[in-house]
């Protein structure tokens, strides 16, 4: 194989011919004579880019064609005579650029040749946001896309498209960065990003095969342009606040709703810290009898949390010639945690270049180097004790050591403590992304293309963990933990390509194979007994050592696939392609998967009828589009088709010769079994068939975008529930269920004038998806997961589960009537009867009576981005909402009932008793008897918002005074997040990230809730 | 020039092989069956069997999670056998600390109860390595291996052991053993009879009778281990006269003998291959901390807090009923029938008490073991208003043992090499007492063997006091039964009773009680009277014969698809 195809290559590269060329050189302009820097010309595979005048130069011979685009601006396409020489073009403005060249599955095709679901970001309206992440920047704005974030430095992120059609909703889009697949974003700066196309439907995303069935992201990065080096210079800094902070019991009122307790269940009151008597007594000390640590009331929000600084600066230099062109990008961001001692930092350094050798070869290169660090640890656990840590404990104890807890006060440490204590254990690491690539045009029209791309991400932490007093946690020793973590992925990817357009036809066929290769290791150690705890110490020779590990993962694919596209006078469009994928993930006998696409187009506008009739005034483009194609999904752990066995000196070792201090323990080392393997597994299939139409009106000003699309993915890979009988180890991915999205997506668009000098855009992404459950489970009806969701047959994926609270019981005659329910009394939750072993009430309140509780999926969500610029001045307003779904408040686990010793919210002050039954929150107990807190409906809330979630107002200085100080741009601007929200939900995390579908919609306490952010900018173009 | 350029740039692009070898992915540090099928493997699936002991939680198999991070499966069945029963209270922070544990407290057994699943699942998988390693012992001829035919009885052994408990705390479960095929056992159904099961076990338990005891691999089972098993599984299928066989072979072996000092019995590593334990959990600290799992994981649990060990989680707390067992008559025995008329005082070394009490339990103002700081305070006792001012105090190793996982007050706390036993030679001899009156054919046997255990109680050097280590601590008296009055039904009560002195906080208690048909009726007596003195125990009941045992659990019977069929008692 390897063989053959250097053959062809070294062949194809011999086939270099000579023409006769001539120059051909003008001016590009706007229709009001403005210059036009940076517009491409392109004469075959000649590219140029018009400069600072809108000059331009281009070798062409006649009968060529040069076609002139610029994002924004219909596209020219100018014939070129014997006579031409010096040509001045004047573009018009498009409102919806549609003759835009965009990138889509190893091609690239006209935006309005588009057959499929795909959606083009305008990446310079995303940026108006101060988002470091590329993906936070996309949120809201594109239909079927939906993007989930946290407010962690460097944020949390979750994407799914088009519904969850998997059990693995963990599984990101595919992203295509300048040709290099990958699933991890992280390292991009928006800011260095040309266009971003979202491929949605399954015939777009068909030819990246077994890993486009979360959709495919297509992103290309920034190329020279023009002749004049064009620096550009951007730079904002803000501050984050909580948006919420959860009003929790004072050290006084904690005592009291424990008495409260007491009292109700029947039970003395008493506490080691508040005391015996017959109210609760706050002590001088809570360490009694050694009294070095004095009470407190410390609000621990107020302590741990901090106004967070964020700032970015992004430096982009670019310059083209004839035959070259590069592109710079620096870009620094640093992000400060809300937790103090949080922070994120990102580097990211990019240089493109590209160089014609002769005429037919094209080499280029794309490479990013990416430094990241951040101190995120702990963080988790430090927001939880954050907001339940008890009051009555104090920051610090007299002997100036981090207080925690003593006695009844619980287990949850000092958060302020653990994070300035590991404020220094950062973790660091960097990624090299890129390609290497040459295009070799053999004959007229078809050209090779071959990539080399590798993608090296190494990172590590160095954990100390030093001496310490925090209450009764205590160590008298330190350890250093050290990881490093090495990953490395390597892609090669070889197309041909050859285009024909003869008359009205237009051909396009491509054939490609694609190798991906990815290695990686870890490798961890500790030492423990330092002697020192300086930062100079902290090497793991310095200690005892105490443990080694690490381990290694290995993966490898291999792709085969064409495509022909086919357009008849830009009226019919057609496509079909097909992808066939080798995965190393699966068993040898179910390691190939078959992924076929056909698509295509008619656009009705261009019909001689259309032209024709009335509607032609108002409707300037309409296309017709239908797709049907089919994608994969790999995305489950290495090696599920192997059962094997691992030695573990935490599970599988015994002291078998009875020495109670044995530290080689060659001889009694044990085997077990750690994963569970299974060969039949195959590739999870989705099929997907799309309709839509694009329809522009008054000139393209109004211009919508509509798909429906029904989505069907069946022999879903899924992680076994095993009983456990089966013994121990990892569960195997097995393929069972059928799943079912269809859903409504409409993108609408609207840019206006007024007579004045006010430009306004309206931008409307609409989505609603409709998800069900067509078989699931061994026996195709359930799979139950121990937490609080089910996967049910005829409801929604991932549904929440529990019983039915019917609020609290009155009195004592209401309880009596009620079904037999352990524990059931006054001011406890009820439950309600539904059903028995046959289905019907049975008087019992038992696993029968558990039922779907609601859907955490929206039905409808929406992101609405209007823009408005006068004069010098430009605003922005972006809101984003959904609509229908359900949130599962976890933390009313700590705030609504007292138990596990921790503190809670003041609602517990208005909690039920005899004398005030209008409390939604039963009456405190100490007890969990009734299982007040079992998984039911009390814990669900409506997840409804709409929410302002930006608004901006720049002003840029006008150009008389940028042209003295040779400046071509400069906008500051200021902009506001989360300022504004309308929901039912009152709880602390409305945007649960969707990590796994176990936790899906369930906000709490350790999640990191978004903040508010006022941020100021500058934007500078030279 | 421009062409040799060409071509070398070209090349780069397909330096990359493409070739499918890269589909060719093995696991990375880890082996296949085949790689296994030797007698360093078949040894490697023997020992991952015994660690079993040590680790019931096999939490990381399951992916995910740290040893020890998830502590629900206690090696001695405390939550199982004690808390259930007379002998003690849950403990920890509060009711609702492991409200899990609370709700088993209380007779509250619902299906869902996560702390059962746990105890399920550890023990199944128990039974899978033993499974797994015995397919691999068969599968390889005594030429390959030699000790084969030994393994193979021993893991028999280990199996046995591990259904055993699982009978003890489940009326009914699946019986999967290595004939099933892999990947198959869901499908084997809970439809054997209890007898049946016993059967089962029971012959487990025979095929290791012939082990040889050499005194090597002290950790191993033997086939003195073997008998000790089988007498317990007689006793539970009430086959008093297979038991009295199988523990004569075990009294009569002389291998095994009291110990003279009982707090080194309880609290000392060195003291525990010394002739009192015939089977126990085999802890260790060697390894650093990733070894942490080898040592006794219920010390954390259940060590006092804010004590001698700096931390530890104050779970379970003896019961101020099983205190109360401990106070004497004039003659140093027991008052089998009024002990609980009254209460002993916190604080009370006045009123005459069995020595074994202070050796045993907790309590404010006595001596902690080798602890020297101070003696015992009340706010070693975690949650004292709710759970007592009294602590577990046997099975906790010495403060200042060099075995200890760390010489400080850091976490783990208690952790370290001490063993945590599982049989001990006084088990037998109470269980031929036991055989002997039950069959009622040597009383004056059966007392002498009641009055060893006592003497040997009577010896030991007694808790003495912190400020005068020339006085006893307490008020310490103890003698034995005297023939006169010597009954049937009288020494009925006095091995019930010597065992629970001698076995409290063992995890045994509740089964004993249930197999000798007084659980319903001492624990409902034992409810009536603590809850006025523990007041959460007011929502304490038991619903025999439903609460004889866990139901299985529902996750169980959901993923099982009809296969396991509920307890009919739930």
């Amino acid at each position: 194989m390897r063989k053959l195809i250097s053959l062809i290559t070294l062949l194809l590269i011999a086939v270099v011919v000579n023409a006769q060329q001539k120059k051909i050189s003008g001016t590009v302009t706007t229709k009001d004579s403005k210059p036009l820097q940076g517009v491409t010309v392109q004469n075959g595979n000649t590219l140029t880019v018009t400069d600072a005048a809108g000059a331009y130069s281009i070798e062409a011979k006649p009968g060529d064609k040069i076609a002139f685009s610029f994002s924004g601006m219909k596209s020219i396409v100018l014939a070129v005579s014997s006579a031409l020489e010096n040509t001045a073009v004047k573009m018009e403005e498009d409102s919806q650029s549609l003759d835009d060249v965009v990138v889509v599955g190893y091609t690239t095709e006209r935006k309005k040749d588009l057959k499929g679901a795909v959606t083009i970001v305008k990446m310079g309206d995303a940026l108006k946001e101060t988002n470091a992440n590329l993906v936070t920047s996309l949120q809201g704005r594109v239909p079927g896309l939906e993007i989930s974030t946290d407010g962690a430095p460097g944020s949390g992120v979750s994407i799914n498209l088009r519904g969850l059609g998997s059990f693995n909703n963990n599984t990101p889009p595919l992203f295509i960065i300048d040709g290099v697949p990958t699933y991890d974003f992280n390292g991009l700066s928006p800011n260095d990003i040309e266009s971003l196309q979202v491929l949605k439907d399954a015939a777009s995303a068909a030819i990246y095969g077994a890993r486009g069935s979360s959709g495919v992201i297509v992103i290309t990065t920034k190329k020279g342009k023009s002749r004049n080096a064009q620096v550009s210079l951007d730079a904002f800094y803000g501050t984050k606040t909580r948006r919420r902070t959860l009003d929790m019991l004072n050290a006084q009122q904690y005592g009291d709703v424990l008495w409260q307790g007491f009292k109700n269940d029947g039970v003395t009151p008493g506490d080691p810290v508040y005391g015996n008597g017959a109210t609760p007594v706050i002590p001088a000390f809570i360490d009694a009898p050694n009294n070095t640590t004095p009470s407190a009331n410390t609000n621990w929000q107020k302590e741990v949390f901090q106004p967070a600084a964020n700032m970015a600066v992004n430096l982009g230099v670019s310059k083209a010639a004839d035959k070259s062109s590069f592109y710079f990008g620096a870009n620094y961001n640093k992000e400060e945690g809300l937790a103090k001692n949080t922070f994120y930092d990102r580097l990211t350094l990019r240089m493109n270049a590209a160089f014609k050798v002769g005429n037919r070869i094209t080499i280029g290169e794309n490479l990013s180097i990416g430094y990241l660090q951040g101190n995120r640890e702990n963080e988790g656990r430090a927001l939880e004790a954050a907001v339940i840590q008890l009051p009555i404990i104090p920051l610090k104890d007299n002997l100036g050591n981090w207080a925690g807890p003593f006695n009844s006060l619980g287990d949850f440490r000092n958060p302020l403590g653990d994070l300035t204590r590991y404020k220094d254990n950062i973790s660091k690491g960097y990624r090299v992304f890129g390609n290497v690539y040459t295009d070799i045009e053999i004959l007229p029209g078809l050209v090779y293309h071959g990539a080399i791309a590798v993608d090296i991400t190494k990172s590590g932490l160095k954990f100390f963990n030093g001496r310490y007093v925090m209450g009764r946690f205590s160590s008298n020793d330190n350890s250093l933990s050290q990881t490093e973590n090495s990953i490395t992925n390597l892609t090669a990817t070889h197309t041909l390509n050859y285009s024909l357009k003869k008359g009205m036809h237009d051909l396009n066929v491509l054939a490609g194979y694609e190798w991906i290769h990815n290695k990686s290791y870890s490798i961890n150690a500790t030492a423990r007994s330092f002697f020192l705890e300086t930062p100079d110490y902290q090497y793991l020779g310095a200690g005892t050592p105490t443990g080694n590990g690490g381990g290694g993962d290995e993966y490898g694919l291999i792709g085969q696939f064409g495509k022909i596209n086919y357009g008849y006078d830009n009226r019919y469009l057609f496509s079909a392609s097909i992808r066939r994928d080798g995965s190393s993930r699966f068993g040898e006998n179910n390691r190939y998967g078959v992924f076929p696409a056909l698509s295509a187009a008619w656009r009705i506008s261009d019909e001689r009828f259309f032209a024709g009739s009335k509607l032609a005034a108002s409707i300037s483009d309409l296309k017709f589009r239908v797709s049907w194609g089919q994608n994969g999904n790999d995305n489950i752990r290495n090696y599920n088709y192997a059962t094997f066995f691992a030695p573990s000196i935490d599970y599988a070792n015994y002291d078998i010769f009875g020495l109670n201090n044995v530290t080689n323990w060659t001889n009694s080392s044990g085997f077990a079994v750690s994963s569970i393997g299974n060969e039949s597994t195959k590739w999870e299939a989705v099929t997907q068939t799309n309709i839509g139409f694009d329809i522009g009106l008054f000139n393209n000003r109004l211009y919508i975008t509509a798909d429906y699309y029904v989505k069907k993915s069946s022999d879903l890979l899924y992680q076994a529930q095993l009983p456990a009988v089966v013994g121990e180890g990892v569960r195997p991915f097995i393929n069972v269920g059928n799943i079912k999205n269809s859903g409504l997506e409409m993108l609408i668009s609207y840019k206006g004038k007024t007579k004045g000098k006010l430009n306004y855009n309206v931008d409307l992404a609409f989505t609603s998806n409709n998800n069900k459950v067509l078989s699931v489970g061994l026996d195709g009806k359930d799979i139950q997961y121990p937490g609080q969701h089910i996967i049910q047959q005829g409801l929604s994926i991932s549904e929440f589960y529990g019983y039915i609270n019917d609020g609290i019981f009155q009195n004592q005659a209401e309880v009596d009537n009620a079904p037999a329910q352990d524990g059931k009394g006054i001011g406890r939750l009820r439950f309600r009867d539904i059903s028995g072993i046959d289905g019907k009430p049975d008087g019992k309140i038992d696993a029968a009576d558990r039922t779907s509780l609601g859907s955490p999926l929206a039905k409808v969500s929406m992101g609405l981005n209007l823009n408005v610029s006068y004069s010098n001045f430009d605003a922005g307003l972006f809101f984003d909402s959904k609509l229908g779904n359900k949130i599962w408040d976890q933390s009313k686990i700590a705030t609504d009932f007292l138990g596990y010793t921790a503190n809670h919210g003041v609602g517990l002050l208005n909690a039920w008793s005899p004398t005030n039954t209008g409390s939604s929150i039963p009456a405190l107990s100490n007890n969990n008897a009734n299982f007040d807190k079992q998984n039911s409906s009390y814990f669900i809330s409506s997840g409804s918002f709409v929410r302002l979630k930006s608004a901006v107002i720049g002003f840029s200085l006008p150009k008389a005074i940028l042209d003295r100080v040779k400046i071509s741009k400069l906008r500051i601007f200021i902009q506001a997040q989360n300022i504004w929200t309308i929901t039912e939900f009152n709880g602390y995390n409305i945007e649960p990230l969707n990590a796994s579908l176990g936790s899906l919609g369930v906000s709490s306490l350790t999640d990191y809730p978004h903040s508010k952010a006022i941020t100021f900018g500058l934007n500078v173009g030279f | 020039m421009k062409k040799k350029l060409i071509i070398i740039l070209s090349g780069i692009a397909l330096i990359i092989v493409s070739c499918s070898k890269v589909l060719d992915q093995n696991p990375k540090g880890a082996l296949t069956q085949v790689t296994l099928q030797n007698k360093d493997g078949a040894e490697a699936l023997v020992v991952a069997c015994y660690s079993m002991l040590s680790n019931l939680d096999p939490q990381p198999a399951w992916g995910g999670g740290t040893v020890g991070a998830n502590l629900w499966n206690n090696a001695s069945l405390w939550e199982s056998g004690d808390l259930r029963s007379d002998d003690c209270y849950k403990g920890g922070g509060g009711t609702d600390d492991v409200s899990e544990y609370g709700n088993i407290e209380i007779g509250i057994l619902q299906p869902t109860n996560a702390a059962m699943q746990q105890v399920w699942k550890g023990h199944f998988v128990s039974v899978s390595r033993c499974n797994k390693a015995l397919q691999l012992l068969n599968s390889l001829s005594d030429g390959d291996f030699p000790l084969r035919t030994r393994r193979i009885a021993e893991v028999k052994v280990l199996r046995g052991f591990f259904y055993m408990r699982l009978k003890q705390i489940f009326r009914t479960f699946p019986y999967i053993d290595e004939t099933v095929e892999v990947g198959t056992e869901g499908s084997i159904s809970n439809n054997l009879s209890e007898a049946q099961l016993w059967d089962m076990i029971i012959a487990d338990f025979q095929a290791g009778i012939d082990i040889p005891f050499d005194g090597q691999d002290k950790g191993r089972v033997n086939k003195y281990v073997a008998n000790s098993l089988l007498v317990k599984a007689y006793l539970f299928t009430n086959n008093h006269a297979s038991a009295l066989a199988a523990a004569n072979v075990v009294l009569n072996s002389g291998t095994y003998h009291l110990l003279s000092d009982i707090e080194k019995l309880y609290s000392d590593p060195a003291a525990e291959h010394e002739g009192e334990n015939i089977f126990a959990l085999e802890a260790n600290i060697g390894g650093g901390a990733s070894n942490n799992v080898k040592f006794n994981w219920n010390d954390i649990w259940c060590a006092p807090s804010n004590g001698p060990y700096g931390g530890g989680d104050g779970f379970q707390r003896p019961s101020q009923n099983l205190v109360n067992a401990f106070k004497v008559d004039a003659n140093g025995l027991p008052l089998l029938d009024t002990y609980n008329n009254a209460d002993i005082g916190a604080t009370d070394i006045t009123t005459p008490i069995d020595p074994r009490l202070d050796h045993a339990i907790g309590r404010p103002g006595i001596k902690w073991k080798d602890y020297t700081n101070n003696p015992q305070t009340i706010g070693w006792a975690r949650s004292e208003p709710t759970y007592g001012p009294y602590v577990k105090k046997k099975n906790l190793i010495y403060v200042n043992s060099p075995l200890r996982a760390t010489a400080t007050t850091d976490f783990p706390w208690a952790g370290g090499a001490l063993n945590l036993p599982f049989i001990k030679i006084s088990e037998i001899m109470l269980a031929k007492a036991e055989c002997l009156v039950e069959l009622n054919q040597d009383l004056d046997g059966a007392r002498d063997l009641i009055n060893q255990i006592r003497t040997r109680a009577q010896n030991t050097p007694y808790v003495k006091s912190f400020n005068n280590p020339s006085v006893n601590a307490a008020n310490y008296q103890i003698g034995t039964y005297p023939a006169a009055g010597w009954t049937q039904g009288y020494a009925r009560k006095a091995y019930r009773f010597e065992k629970r002195l001698e076995l409290c906080l063992e995890g045994q208690r509740f089964f004993d009680l249930l197999r000798w048909g007084i659980a319903k009726t001492t624990i409902d007596a034992y409810h009536n009277v603590e809850k006025i003195k523990r007041s959460y125990l007011a929502a304490a009941a038991y619903d025999s014969p439903r609460v004889d045992y866990y139901p299985i659990p529902q996750v169980e019977i959901d993923i099982s698809r009809g296969v396991l069929v509920q307890d009919p008692n739930y």
